[in-house]
């Protein structure tokens, strides 16, 4: 039981992780896009 | 152990990845292809913009001779072409028949738009007009550069001396030089060509000096070549090299250091010297990992779609780039936000979540967002190739 809890944080630390660094990739993705409409 | 694999990686498997980097190829060069061919820019506005009488233009002997709406002549105009930051700049100028300057107008730029705001300003334009071509002062003095885009703003300058040479020469028979750059080897070149020295050494040492010497390098990299020069290297710069565009070495000497430095070490050692031990952003990050110590991995499968999500937006930026005929827009990195402390909105936000990540991942820039490690990776696919071209068949 307690490990499956143990996993449970994991998986949820993980994919907060996950989330975060997709963020990141949207902001990427959105700066790109500003430049590109700036033209 | 790298070595190991290598040897050990299947040649179907090349092969089957040498396809994928052929069809990749051919994108980017219909893409270049596609950015070069398309027309040229229309001069007419801008000369309209300097002359707002102006009903017609004739070119002869590089000179835009300006006529009014009864053929009467209102002045010169001449383009200036130099090298910014991004590539090529075109510059108008007008003269009018007394010598003055009417007015300058940027005919097309492939400067980053959030620094090209910046020279925009009134000001920098004003400096050059209203007097004759021979008072102008070219030097910082009357000229009002923009501090965090002096390379912009040289290239203006550049450009505007070249455009009133031209008519200074044709219609009042001033000759007016236009000096050559001077060769730019000082000490910046020579922390550089220091810095990669360390670095290098550093790599073969054994025991505690060699994360002393690492950590020294990386801070050198972090104050000189971020916060002083604010001139790492950028996605922008390699896809300028990349669409042909080589600024003029005499004044961009440090950025083909940096970038050979960059291609060489990994091609002779297999690995990025410059990532590793030189790049301020990269000690950037590693600092504040020292404030919580924490290096929290990924599970393998997740960094591997990051990684190929990372790829996949590298590539798709350097080809709309190309396609675009603009290298500087290829650029997403926040690095001037930390350096030079101007951003947009975007790229604030961005800095502000990798430098968190930054507490728990180690160097999380580096491993999943920066468009210099797609570039090695590719650098040491190369190396690995010809590698194992050189290993005898096994099989």
């Amino acid at each position: 039981m307690s490990n499956d809890i143990k996993s449970k944080k994991w998986n949820l630390r993980d994919t907060a992780l996950i989330l975060l660094l997709l963020l990141a990739n949207a902001l990427i993705v959105g700066i790109l896009v500003e430049a590109f409409l700036s033209i | 152990m790298e070595e190991a694999a290598v040897t050990k990686q299947p040649r179907q498997k090349l092969k089957g990845s040498l396809a994928l980097y052929l069809f990749l190829t051919l994108i980017l060069a219909f893409a270049l292809w596609y950015g070069k061919t398309r027309s040229g820019p229309d001069l007419w506005p801008h000369i309209v913009e300097i002359y707002p009488g102006a009903s017609s233009y004739r070119l002869s002997d590089g000179v835009y001779s300006v006529l009014g709406g009864e053929g009467e002549l209102l002045g010169w105009a001449a383009t200036g072409d130099s090298r910014g930051y991004g590539g090529p700049l075109l510059v108008v100028v007008g003269i009018d028949t007394t010598g003055n300057v009417k007015g300058t107008s940027i005919v097309e730029h492939k400067e980053t738009p959030l620094f090209f705001r910046m020279v925009r300003a009134p000001n920098f334009f004003t400096s050059f007009t209203g007097g004759s071509f021979q008072s102008i002062n070219y030097d910082y003095g009357d000229v009002v550069g923009v501090t965090g885009a002096t390379r912009s703003s040289d290239a203006i300058v550049d450009g505007v001396r070249s455009a009133v040479s031209r008519v200074a020469g044709e219609k009042f028979g001033v000759y007016y030089p236009v000096p050559e750059p001077p060769f730019e080897f000082g000490l910046f070149e020579i922390i550089i060509l220091g810095l990669f020295a360390a670095g290098i050494t550093a790599v073969y040492l054994k025991g505690p000096y060699r994360e002393i010497l690492r950590w020294v390098t990386q801070v050198s990299g972090l104050m000189v070549i971020g916060f002083w020069k604010n001139s790492p290297i950028t996605v922008a710069k390699i896809t300028g090299l990349l669409s042909g565009y080589f600024p003029n070495i005499h004044s961009n000497l440090s950025l083909y250091l940096l970038v050979a430095g960059f291609a060489i070490t990994i091609l002779l050692l297999g690995r990025s010297v410059y990532c590793t031990h030189i790049c301020p952003f990269g000690a950037a990050q590693q600092l504040i990992n020292l404030v919580s110590g924490k290096n929290i991995r990924l599970p393998s499968g997740s960094a591997r779609l990051l990684t190929r999500l990372r790829n996949v937006i590298v590539f798709g930026a350097i080809t709309a780039a190309l396609v675009a005929a603009q290298p500087a827009l290829s650029s997403y990195e926040p690095f001037a936000a930390l350096f030079a402390l101007r951003g947009t909105i975007l790229q604030w936000l961005l800095l502000l979540v990798v430098l968190l990540f930054s507490l728990i991942v180690s160097r999380p820039w580096c491993n999943f967002f920066c468009p210099m490690r797609s570039c090695e990776r590719v650098l040491q696919d190369i190396r690995r190739r010809s590698l194992s071209l050189m290993e005898p068949e096994n099989e």
